[in-house]
């Protein structure tokens, strides 16, 4: 069973009178435990293919199968609890919530999930813990650095026990040293069992993952196991 | 997401924005402000007057024909024998009848006469009246039956027909000319009348007030009739059955057909009651446009926060806030600010009440309803108001509302 396998997967964009076709018939599987990243030229489809990966975009045509189920054309509503329960979803830019502390960022996925608040600060602490981030939980993003926050919105990823992790350039604002902390703790989490996913820009940061699926024209042209280089500290 | 959770968040944005959620709730807490105000002015006065009325007395019924036309007939008139059918209802507590008579009366200054009013009477009607008696006493049924020739003042009548009103009047008698000679009456009661000096500044003439027996009036003018009669029951929340049922005996007894009338102080003071509160009501609609206004105001400042959390709700959406999550949080922050504005606007309301109450001499009334009105309007408003914006929220799209910039 993989979690992903999308088939013919195209994305067209509208754009008045002209349509960009970001994605042009992508196939891709995706087994549990993978760790695979995505490259490829600005504009070439990487990251309209992880949005509807991620369930947050829908594509024009094709098929998208997560965890044998569907859901290429689900409401909604159904929509938003996939991403509530099956996805972690980690950005460039962070997207935290400013007002909100680093623990209330994290405790924010379970709120919606219905999650008791005995249950949800046990799981937020763990989750922060893992990141790191144990003594600053009560700091709002302001407070923190880059590599801090993308810390933390992987913690916010983790918390509800996703299929799968998905990060568009997770990297891509910071220095190569946090860089390489958010690396060490992706790769910590795959060996522990999580399915990631990632784009990425630098051949630094791929050639941490154990494949490589390579973008062009919206388009996958290359498709390659990668001898990983384990970063210390994983353990 | 329950919903204490999202009171909890919603809560804490609209105080994020102190000033503008100020400023926002304020057309809310003019409006209510000025509702609660009207009603409490309103309630307030109502009550005033219906503590009036409780010390008239209620239950009193008043019973006269009902018209004055070609149809009435020698036999229509009230007369002695419908007093002794009347008097056996139980439910009659006290009852009276009244004959009335514009003659003079000639004062101190025997060239000099006054307009007086002669006014035949029971002796229940002190019961009904309840007039203060000063000195002497009131007429009393051996009177009635001796058709004796006695009357009971106004203390302001003492004053003009004796110059004085103290004990020394008693006895002493008043001159009334009438078509039938000069008319002399032993007076036996003076009476307290607070209100002689208002009732002579609203009619042009001075009206002197001479209470006699009725029998000896109705031998005066040569007539058995009464012009009205006056009953107070027993039970005062029974007055308009036992009113009906007065009426009724009438009809039976003269063999007629709804001739009588009867007033009752209960129904006019819920006549009373009914026509204050529809003016209450219609100047609170009026004071309710401006909670309409204040709704717009409401709805536009959430249209601006909508826009400008869009990545907000990007977020939330992109880890899992359904539509219904989104919508609730929003109609909540929209609630939360005119319920405020409505607290707000009813403590202002009533402190207003209190203050304008104090210039025109009413005590402002704020009842449970008029709380829960306002509380209800104005979370109403939040709701009304708030729908829209909490919808357009709802339903953004979580890709486009995260590149939003
Ligand atoms: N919302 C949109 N409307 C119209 N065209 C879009 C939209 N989003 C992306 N595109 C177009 O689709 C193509 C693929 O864009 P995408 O963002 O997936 O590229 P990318 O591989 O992630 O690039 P980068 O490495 O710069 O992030 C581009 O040509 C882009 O202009
Ligand atoms: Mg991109």
């Amino acid at each position: 069973m993989s979690v992903i396998k999308i088939d013919g997967l195209t994305k067209i964009y509208n754009q008045g009178m002209i349509d960009v076709a970001a994605l042009r018939g992508v196939n891709l599987v995706v087994e549990k435990n993978e760790f695979v990243a995505i490259m490829g030229q600005s504009g070439s489809g990487k990251s309209t293919m992880l949005n509807i990966l991620g369930c947050l975009d829908r594509p024009t045509d094709g098929k998208y199968e997560l965890e044998d189920v569907d859901v290429s054309q689900l409401r909604d509503d159904k929509l938003a609890d996939i991403r509530n329960r099956m996805i972690g979803f980690v950005f460039q830019s962070f997207n935290l919530l400013p007002k909100l502390s680093a623990y209330e960022n994290v405790e924010l996925p379970m709120i919606y999930a219905g999650v008791g608040s005995v249950a949800r600060r046990k799981s937020a602490t763990e989750a922060l813990d893992r990141v790191g981030l144990g003594d600053r939980m009560r700091h709002k993003p302001n407070e923190l650095s880059g590599g801090q926050k993308q810390r933390v919105a992987i913690a916010r990823s983790l918390v509800n026990s996703p299929n799968i992790i998905l990060a568009d350039e997770p990297t891509g604002n910071l220095d190569s040293a946090s860089g390489d902390e958010i690396m060490q703790i992706f790769q910590s989490l795959n060996k522990d069992g999580a399915t990631i996913v990632m784009v990425t820009h630098e051949q630094d940061i791929a050639a941490c993952t154990k494949r490589t699926v390579t973008f062009r024209d919206g388009l996958i042209i290359k498709d390659v196991p990668v001898e990983q280089k384990l970063l210390g500290g994983v353990v | 997401m329950n919903v204490a959770e999202s009171a909890r968040s919603s809560i804490k944005n609209v105080f994020a924005n102190k000033m503008r959620a100020f400023l926002t709730m304020l057309g809310i807490i003019i409006g209510i402000g000025s509702v609660i105000m009207i009603m409490a002015i309103g309630s307030g006065s109502q009550a005033q007057m219906n503590s009036q009325f409780e010390e008239m007395g209620l239950g009193r019924i008043t019973i006269m024909l009902a018209s004055y036309d070609q149809s009435i007939t020698e036999q229509d008139f009230l007369t002695a024998k419908d007093y002794a059918a009347l008097k056996e209802n139980t439910d009659v507590k006290y009852l009276s009848a009244s004959l009335n008579y514009s003659a003079e009366v000639k004062l101190l200054d025997p060239k000099e006469t006054n307009r007086a009013s002669l006014t035949g009477i029971y002796g229940e009607y002190e019961e009904i009246a309840s007039p203060e008696i000063l000195f002497g006493r009131y007429i009393v049924d051996n009177d009635i039956a001796l058709k004796s020739n006695v009357c009971v003042i106004n203390n302001s009548t003492a004053v003009n027909v004796f110059g004085v009103a103290d004990d020394s009047v008693i006895g002493k008698q008043i001159h009334v000319p009438t078509y039938r000679g000069t008319q002399k009456f032993t007076v036996v009661g003076v009476l307290d009348n607070p209100n002689a000096e208002m009732e002579s500044y609203f009619s042009n003439e001075a009206q002197e007030s001479i209470f006699l027996p009725i029998t000896t009036l109705q031998n005066l003018l040569g007539t058995k009739r009464f012009d009205t009669m006056q009953a107070v029951v027993v039970d005062p929340n029974k007055s308009t059955e036992v009113a009906t049922a007065l009426t009724k005996r009438l009809d039976i007894l003269h063999g007629t057909e709804e001739k009588y009338y009867a007033q009752n102080t209960m129904s006019l003071m819920d006549q009373i009651n009914e026509m204050m509160g529809m003016i209450t009501g219609f100047i609170s609609a009026v004071a309710g446009i401006s909670l309409v206004v204040g709704g717009i105001g409401v709805m536009n400042i959430m249209l601006v926060t909508v826009t400008e959390r869009t990545r907000e709700i990007g977020v939330r959406k992109s880890i899992g806030a359904k539509r219904r999550d989104i919508r609730t949080q929003f109609l909540l922050e929209a609630i939360i600010l005119t319920g405020i504005g409505g607290v707000l606007g009813l403590i202002l309301g009533y402190a207003g009440g209190i203050g304008i109450g104090n210039l025109i001499g009413v005590t402002p009334m704020i009842t449970v309803q008029s709380i829960l009105l306002a509380v209800g309007i104005s979370c109403g408003i939040g709701i009304l108001f708030g729908v829209y914006p909490a919808n357009k929220a709802a339903k953004l799209d979580p890709i486009e509302a995260l590149r939003y910039e």
